[in-house]
């Protein structure tokens, strides 16, 4: 068994979940007691994406503002019964007209089926958090296949995230960052927008040579 | 969304150690399943429920594939759409899946309530968003103020009993307030206060030979679309179609004859026909009867003897001869009308000729003193026999359906004495007689429910519920609703989409959509056939969303147990499954049980077997199919039988049916009837005041200042007002003729335009005597000169991102004409105005 040479997919696994994490419903206290801003930044180093300043300025924007506040501003980007400024569907920014559950969303859906997870959440399964997840999962069964030897799996799950994030991650969470960025007013969610931008980015360096159409 | 897990934010890298990271529980939203296989679609079904985008209520089927909806048709066993639905259907779509649409109970963080403040929105449960509410009504309760309790009901099914009426009662509230009356009530005077009819018509179009269409747009909106479509091709063929309407409508552009008649002036129009028709010698002999001699002394200007005329069917046709048409000639309506005499009697002889194969399909008619044009424009009907004759109009027919339970042992003496207090609207005052269907203060009077909150007259309002309605943006001068609102001191809002009336919220609740998300029960009739469907959750939902009329109030009622009062959990028990008799345990659970003791009539064999129309096997059966029919509507029955509902039991020239409301009306408000009327601002006196007859426009704004004479117009893309957010609506608005994509316009003459020096896609300002807005030129010789027209539909300041330019600043895409629409009514019945040509309007440059 080796890890040594699976761990920069397990480094880089734990950085799409703990990214992933940010995207919920802010709880401060949880994110601060279990260091998520100090990993994530240990882990963009270690993947060298350069955003581990972005990730001191989530820390202190953790620090700074009160679940109150954060909640406001999640809600306000996220959330916006009069039209959030920053959806965090993948089919909104896809679809030819914005809408939620589009084939877009199906194929995301069939992907999560013939890679084995399934939603267990409500809501559309292309929201933000949960394809960040997702790619955090296949990060994780890549890592394992690496730590076993089994090159059959590690081509065919490297296919599905080659091709689930070409397709379609990569597709909208630029537009998604960028829409946090220009619309955020704190600190922690504009810092969340680079980051998302910013590991995207060296996610697309990383992935782009090795795409992989996914199935119709 | 919240995190579930603090293993989710934890390292795995972090332990060097791979393998045992893999079994630790690092998914939150995901689970691990077995691998699925790659593969295709998985085939789909089509599955029955009813569309409520205008009132015609289709029964449709929707196309569900993993849960998602994807395509929309008419039930294919519905005889009301013959398995069409019109476009509006096919929006549901887009309607389903708004990623603007509110996604979980939400609450206010920040107190102001005004327009263009953010309220600062935040998720909650529905945990905490029930026991707010809860806590506020056994606030009341402990007050004994429960008649503060406000329910506003906008869209509804057949399970609104449940909400609207009874739990506002065993609330202890009389405050159910509909929108009816901002909606169509004032065409229901005129077939009521003729023939006794409270309700919209049917129409035989198969056997028509003579459709007058006036003031709507069957083709387009209201009502019954899919089968005026149908069958529209055919009558035009077989038949005349004349479309008597200020603007060229969807009808207009395709009928033999276009009527522009002035807005307002129906009522002059519609008597000079009946002039028309009785100097002709045209009326139908075997319904109204004929002079004793076969002699015609219906000669213009004098006055014939009512002894000389024998009446059949009807009641009070010399009187209405003599009291109102004996000078309303052709000559004098033309100059009324702005029509041409020619027009007008060849209109007038064609429908008679016709007769009884013949129609007028009249409109809303909502304007200042509409419902004396209404009663004139339907008394045709009358006149020529085409009243529930083949090939004419009639009343329709109803679908089977049984009752909700009782709630008199749930009343207890809070309720009873709260719900007794009078009404927030200020019904059936000198004011507002309200005199829907034969009864005093029997009709609501929406729009005024805001400046009665505003005035605290009767009193004021602590608590308010309302559910899909946005009387902000659709009530005439919505910004007095507005400042309503922001001065009730709780209000929460059940709705799909967010809007005006939601920045006033202190809770926003997400409401299923009725089409595709909740089980309930509707009734409606087109094309002869009366018909009870079913709404059913045929799509996975997708956010926690709940349906008002049953699993909130179920919900509630479990808050307000929780409290102490259990009348309304007690009341919800009484519903029992008609199949297992097992009461509910959950709101979907009541949703469905409600929805079955509701149709029970329609599919329980032991109930449905001398039922003449379809009858189900069982509730499964019923479910499947979505639709009971009933038989075809049989001609005739008033004519052998009589009007039950007139006081006459005649078809009523003379209403002695209005006679006896405005009687009890005057009496109750110790006034004359003359003085009633005076107060309300019709001009009729005497016994003018008792028969269907021409009312001059009561119009906003003086010629000279307003030179422009407003014409609102729907859209056949409308949703009743919830189209605003689709892209679709924008990218196919130029199907309203007029009208032109991705744009809001008013549409104005181009001989106007040119005096104005106004070009097309100019921004004009537009000012009525109640405020001004500015919106994009479109030059269109389907507007008459001096008359400018406006779809209702955008404008909105607060809703989606589509609908909306900028809701921080309030600054909405498009105009709504509501904002400048005077708060003006037709004081009878209670309807607030948008039509007949009371709003003068001032346009400049912008």
């Amino acid at each position: 068994m080796s890890t040594d040479i699976a761990r920069p997919d397990l480094a880089r696994s734990d950085a799409y979940r703990l990214l992933a994490a940010c995207f919920y419903e802010p709880d401060p206290e949880l994110l601060l007691e279990e260091n998520l801003c100090a990993n994530l930044a240990m882990l963009m180093e270690e993947l060298s994406v350069p955003a581990a300043e972005s990730c001191c300025r989530l820390e202190q924007g953790l620090k700074d503002s009160n679940q109150g506040d954060l909640l406001v501003d999640y809600s306000a980007l996220f959330l916006d019964p009069f039209g959030a400024p920053a959806q965090p569907y993948g089919s909104v920014h896809l679809e030819k007209e914005r809408q939620l559950m589009g084939d877009s969303t199906m194929k995301v859906r069939k992907i999560y089926d013939e890679a084995g997870v399934r939603q267990e959440t409500d809501g559309p399964p292309d929201h933000i958090a949960i394809e960040l997840e997702f790619m955090s999962f296949l990060g994780q069964r890549i890592a394992q296949a690496i730590a076993v030897s089994d090159q059959a799996a590690v081509e065919d799950f490297s296919a599905i995230e080659a091709g689930f994030f070409n397709t379609y991650l990569a597709s909208w969470a630029p537009l998604l960052g960028r829409a946090i960025q220009e619309h955020a007013q704190l600190t922690f969610y504009r810092a969340l927008g680079e980051c998302l931008l910013a590991f995207i980015g060296a996610e697309q360096l990383r992935l782009q040579k090795s795409a992989v159409s996914p199935s119709p | 969304m919240k995190i579930k897990r603090r293993d989710f934010l934890k390292l795995s890298a972090a332990t060097g150690l791979a393998a045992a990271a893999f079994k630790g529980s690092t998914l939150n939203a995901l689970a691990e399943v077995p691998r699925g296989t790659i593969g295709g679609e998985k085939p789909g079904k089509w599955m029955a429920s009813t569309c409520q985008g205008c009132t015609t209520w289709c029964p449709i089927e929707i196309f569900v594939q993993d849960g998602r909806a994807t395509k929309v048709r008419g039930n294919q066993l519905s005889k009301a759409n013959g398995g069409y639905c019109c476009v509006r259907g096919h929006l549901i779509i887009q309607q389903i899946y708004d990623p603007d649409r509110v996604k979980t109970p939400m609450k206010r963080t920040n107190p102001v309530k005004a327009r263009g403040t953010d309220p600062k929105f935040v998720p909650i449960t529905w945990d905490e968003a029930l026991n707010t509410i809860a806590d506020k009504i056994m606030e009341l309760r402990t007050n004994n103020e429960t008649h503060k309790y406000l329910l506003m009901r906008g869209r509804y099914s057949s399970n609104n009993n449940i909400l609207y009426s009874n739990l506002t009662k065993v609330i202890g509230s009389p405050n159910n307030i509909s929108h009816s009356a901002i909606c169509a009530e004032v065409e229901k005077m005129g077939a009521f206060y003729t023939e006794g009819h409270w309700g919209y018509r049917d129409y035989d179009l198969e056997n028509m030979k003579y459709l007058i269409v006036w003031g709507c747009d069957p083709l387009s909106s209201n009502r019954q679309i899919p089968n005026a479509i149908a069958k529209f091709g055919n009558l035009l063929d077989q038949g005349t179609v004349v479309a008597i309407d200020p603007r060229m409508t969807n009808t207009a552009a395709k009928a033999h004859k276009w009527l522009p008649i002035k807005p307002g002036e129906d009522g002059a129009l519609a008597t000079a026909m009946a002039h028309c028709i009785l100097t002709s010698g045209l009326w139908n002999k075997d319904f109204c009867g004929d002079f004793k001699d076969g002699k015609n002394l219906f000669v213009a200007g004098q006055t014939v003897d009512e002894a000389a005329f024998d009446e059949k069917h009807t009641n009070g046709l010399v009187k209405w001869w003599n009291i109102e048409l004996k000078d309303r000639t052709p000559e004098w309506a033309a100059g009324i009308t702005g029509l041409d005499k020619k027009d007008i009697v060849e209109v007038a002889t064609g429908f008679a000729k016709a007769a009884p194969r013949c129609a007028v399909w009249n409109g809303p008619n909502m304007m200042p003193r509409g419902s004396y044009g209404a009663m004139a424009m339907y008394a045709l009907n009358g006149l020529v026999g085409a009243t529930d004759s083949v090939g004419g109009v009639c009343t329709g027919m109803k679908g089977p359906s049984s009752v909700h339970p009782k709630i008199d042992d749930f009343m207890d003496e809070i309720a009873k004495v709260g719900s007794k207090n009078k009404k927030i609207d200020q019904r059936g005052t000198l004011e507002f007689p309200a005199l829907s269907a034969g009864k005093v203060g029997g009709g609501v009077v929406t729009n005024n429910v805001a400046n009665a909150i505003l005035a605290a007259k009767p009193y004021d309002i602590k608590v308010a519920i309302g559910y899909f309605c946005n009387f902000n943006f659709s009530g005439a001068e919505g910004g007095r609703w507005d400042k309503a609102l922001a001065k009730v001191p709780f209000f929460a809002h059940i709705t799909t989409m967010a809007s005006e009336m939601s920045q006033f919220a202190d809770i926003v609740l997400p409401s299923a959509l009725h089409h595709s998300e909740q089980w309930a029960p509707i009734k409606s009739n087109a094309n002869l056939h009366g018909h009870t469907s079913l709404q059913q959750p045929v799509i996975k939902r997708m956010f926690e969303v709940k349906a008002p009329e049953t699993e909130f109030v179920w919900l509630l009622a479990e808050k307000l147990k929780d409290r102490g009062f259990e009348n309304p959990m007690n009341w919800l028990l009484t519903y029992k499954d008609p199949e297992t008799g097992k009461t509910a345990s959950s709101g979907e659970d009541f949703a469905l049980i409600a929805t079955k003791v509701f149709t029970r009539k329609a599919w329980d064999p032991a109930e449905n077997k001398d039922f003449k129309g379809d009858r189900p096997t069982g509730w499964a059966d019923f479910a499947e199919k979505g639709i009971v029919n009933t038989e075809k509507f049989t001609f005739g029955k008033k004519w052998e039988k009589g009007f039950e509902k007139t006081v006459t039991t005649k078809f009523e020239f003379y209403s002695e049916t209005l006679k006896k409301v405005l009687t009890e009306h005057a009496e109750k408000q110790k006034v004359t009837i003359d003085q009633a009327l005076e107060a309300i601002n019709y001009t009729a006196r005497g016994e003018q005041a008792f028969v269907p007859h021409y009312e001059p426009v009561r119009r906003h704004g003086d010629i000279k200042d307003f030179p422009f004479t407003l014409v609102d117009m729907k859209s056949r893309l409308n949703r009743e007002g919830r189209s605003g957010n689709l892209p679709w609506y924008l990218a196919f608005k130029q199907c309203d003729p007029g009208d032109i994509n991705n744009e809001d316009v008013l549409q104005i003459n181009p001989a106007d335009a040119d005096k104005l020096g106004v070009k097309e896609g100019d921004m004009l300002k537009v000012s009525s005597t109640v405020g001004s807005l500015t919106v994009r030129a479109r030059l269109w010789e389907g507007v008459m000169p001096g008359t400018v027209a406006k779809c209702y539909g955008q404008g909105h300041w607060a809703y989606g991102r589509v609908a909306t330019k900028d809701h921080a600043k309030a600054i909405p895409r498009g105009a709504n004409f509501n904002e400048i629409m005077p708060d003006d009514y037709d004081h009878m019945i209670g309807t607030a105005c948008r039509n007949g040509g009371f709003t003068g309007l001032k346009i400049e440059k912008a």
